[in-house]
């Protein structure tokens, strides 16, 4: 216990750790409350007589806007019809090896290919001979193409998810990790559907299934992510590199090896763990005094713990996968070299899509949405076993940096007593 | 005649004092280049992986000039002595710089029919990495830890390359294969953080 407090303290009170807290700090503002927009969880407003005095569409959907905010444009109720949009451009891109996304269009391999045609088929079987498109006009450099009418046996959250899954395929830039925005029929609303709208995806998904904090500790806990990528990597090295002008006398000591590893990665751990902590509990209060307007009209029931849950289920395990690794590379190497660890971890992280990638093969997880509830229940029990295996991982990994460390140890011992029985010949 | 000698003697110990990190640079950078040139078949992905991932080469080479003194590897050290230790780091300084350089345009080479614009996507790479760099290089040199430098410099790529992820415009970075006043900020500032991190060098270890 001695020695870890000694190992916290030499952690907390560093440099480092000022460094650390500074960017945390700044991520938290920049990129979680400072993408927090009131009017997005507010009642749209009721204004019937604007839209009396309008002349046309492009008049009438600008007002709307200006009215309802994100809630002027509404999913269709004919999920068919939502299906049918996405599926007809989904294979409108296959067919072209020419798949939209943000200012570009990609190209894919074949064996990507043939995984996107998996996922076209998980939608609906696609025969390209008989199902051949076309498409009748081009509007500022995109296909307008004429829709078939399939007929699809899918919910829309299924629907989202294998369009998730698509577009993870393309990669992070593709427009259909957004099928909620891009491939869903919308429609402009009225005040009552603008208003229905609202009671479901604002009022029952996230202030009564998630009671808001969870779903805005969602996002929360996918932007804290990119910091948990890298900076506890630097504690990791710091913490190793301070300990190598005493690594003579270190182990020299009656200490086991074992448990001197343990301590370090446990104080890391710590370390690396606080500020997240201290944020959470700012978070939730920021959360409430943030929606206290809209509280105001309609009850929510906040969970209080919600960011500290995400913060030990989705955090936690990655911390402990990214600190063992690097511990397990400085032990091995021996150097700041150690220092393409974090490099790797954060190219990686900035390649993993926005939401929908929870195979064993993302260490990261990113939601970046507080309002989809039933995809998130979807994608719940993936996001689970991912988490249990990093967490696995990270155990195997901080035993094989016990087993390198040891080794050093015993070496530097074998020579030392080789150089004592040399010196008593003598 | 000595002095010649002593000046060869201080760009090999030097080189071999910064070799590991050269080394992993050159890996990294050849890798990048080999995928770009196998995997990345659209233009706008080739400008991208230059001048928002090929400028983390900028952090390695910058960052550890100093952490040969700080680490006490004393026996490189000590070869290195023979002359100002002013002179030794800006031989360092120098040495990555042309390194710095010449990956930029081995990438830029390799990748030439992928890349639009070579000349704009050259000056943005090496000036975001010149800047990323000279970051790291500095607060290396204030707190006397790589660690920190590394870390820094790392942390400012992250909140740049964040930026342009959620709010499609980065905080310092001018855009992929465009010119633009950040690029001339970035530019100045690396140069300010450059004459802080080398000046007022004494000629002894720090």
């Amino acid at each position: 216990m001695k020695i870890f407090s000694k190992e916290l303290k030499s952690l907390i009170f560093s440099a480092l750790f000022v460094i650390y807290v500074v960017f945390t700090v700044i991520f938290f503002l920049f990129g979680y409350t400072g993408r927090l927009f009131l009017y997005r969880y507010e009642l749209p407003p009721k204004n019937d007589s604007e839209q009396l005095l309008l002349k046309n569409m492009a008049e009438y959907q600008m007002v709307l806007y200006d009215i309802y905010g994100d809630f002027s444009f509404i999913p269709s109720n004919d999920i068919n019809a939502s299906v049918n949009n996405g599926y007809t451009d989904l294979i409108y891109a296959y067919d072209n090896n020419s798949y939209p996304a943000y200012e570009k269009t990609i190209s894919l391999s074949e064996a990507k290919q043939k995984q996107m045609k998996k996922v076209i088929d998980e939608i609906r079987v696609y025969d390209p001979k008989k199902d051949a498109l076309n498409v009748i006009d081009f509007y500022k450099g995109s296909p307008v193409i004429e829709r078939t009418e399939y007929e699809f046996a899918l919910t829309l959250t299924e629907y989202y998810a294998l369009m998730i899954k698509a577009g993870n395929i393309v990669g992070r830039n593709s427009l259909f990790l957004s099928p909620e925005f891009f491939y869903t029929q919308n429609k402009a609303a009225t005040y009552e559907e603008a208003l229905e709208y609202y009671n479901t995806k604002v009022v029952k998904n996230l202030f009564e299934n998630d009671r808001l904090t969870n779903g805005l500790a969602r996002s929360y806990g996918t932007v804290m992510n990119y910091i948990a990528v890298l900076f506890p990597c630097f504690i990791t090295m710091y913490s190793i590199g301070k300990d190598k002008k005493i690594n003579e006398l270190l182990y020299s000591k009656p200490i086991k090896s074992w448990r001197f590893i343990l301590i370090k990665y446990i104080s890391i751990i710590v370390t690396s763990l606080l500020p997240f902590l201290l944020l959470s509990v700012y978070a939730v209060f920021h959360a409430k005094s943030f929606i206290s307007p809209v509280s105001a009209a309609i009850p929510i029931n906040i969970d209080y713990f919600a960011y500290i849950k995400i913060t030990f289920l989705w955090l936690l395990p990655t911390i402990s996968f990214v600190v063992s690794v690097t511990m397990l590379i400085s032990y091995l190497i021996d150097s700041n070299a150690a220092v393409i660890a974090p490099i790797l971890f954060v190219l990686i992280t900035f390649s993993t899509p926005m939401i929908g990638a929870y195979g064993l093969n993302n260490f990261v997880i990113l939601f970046n949405s507080e309002f989809l509830y039933d995809l998130y229940k979807y994608y719940q029990s993936s996001i689970y076993v991912n988490r249990i295996f990093y967490a696995l991982i990270s155990v195997i990994l901080v035993l094989l940096s016990v087993l390198v460390y040891n080794t050093k140890r015993k070496a530097v011992r074998i020579e030392r007593k080789a150089k004592s029985k040399f010196n008593f010949r003598k | 005649m000595k002095e010649k000698q002593n000046q060869n003697l201080i760009l090999e110990s030097n080189i071999k004092i910064l070799s590991p990190h050269i080394l992993i640079v050159c890996i990294f950078s050849v890798a990048i280049s080999i995928v770009t040139l196998f995997f990345v078949k659209d233009k706008p992905t080739a400008g991208f992986v230059s001048e928002r991932v090929l400028i983390i080469t900028g952090i390695l080479l910058y960052t550890p000039l100093f952490s040969a003194e700080y680490a006490e590897n004393l026996h490189e050290v000590i070869v290195s002595k023979v002359t100002k230790y002013r002179n030794i780091i800006y031989t360092r300084y120098i040495c990555v710089s042309v390194v710095l350089i010449a990956l930029t345009l081995m990438f830029v080479l390799v990748n030439i029919n992928k890349i639009t614009n070579i000349h704009i996507t050259l000056m943005n790479t090496v000036c975001i990495s010149l800047f990323l760099g000279n970051v790291g290089l500095f607060f290396t040199r204030m707190t006397k830890k790589t660690v920190l430098g590394y870390m820094t410099s790392l942390g400012i790529y992250m909140i740049c390359m964040f930026s342009e992820v959620t709010y499609n415009k980065s905080l310092l970075f001018p855009p992929v294969g465009e010119v633009n006043m950040n690029l001339v900020i970035i530019f100045i500032i690396a140069l300010v953080l450059c004459m802080i991190s080398l000046g007022k060098i004494k000629n002894a270890v720090q």
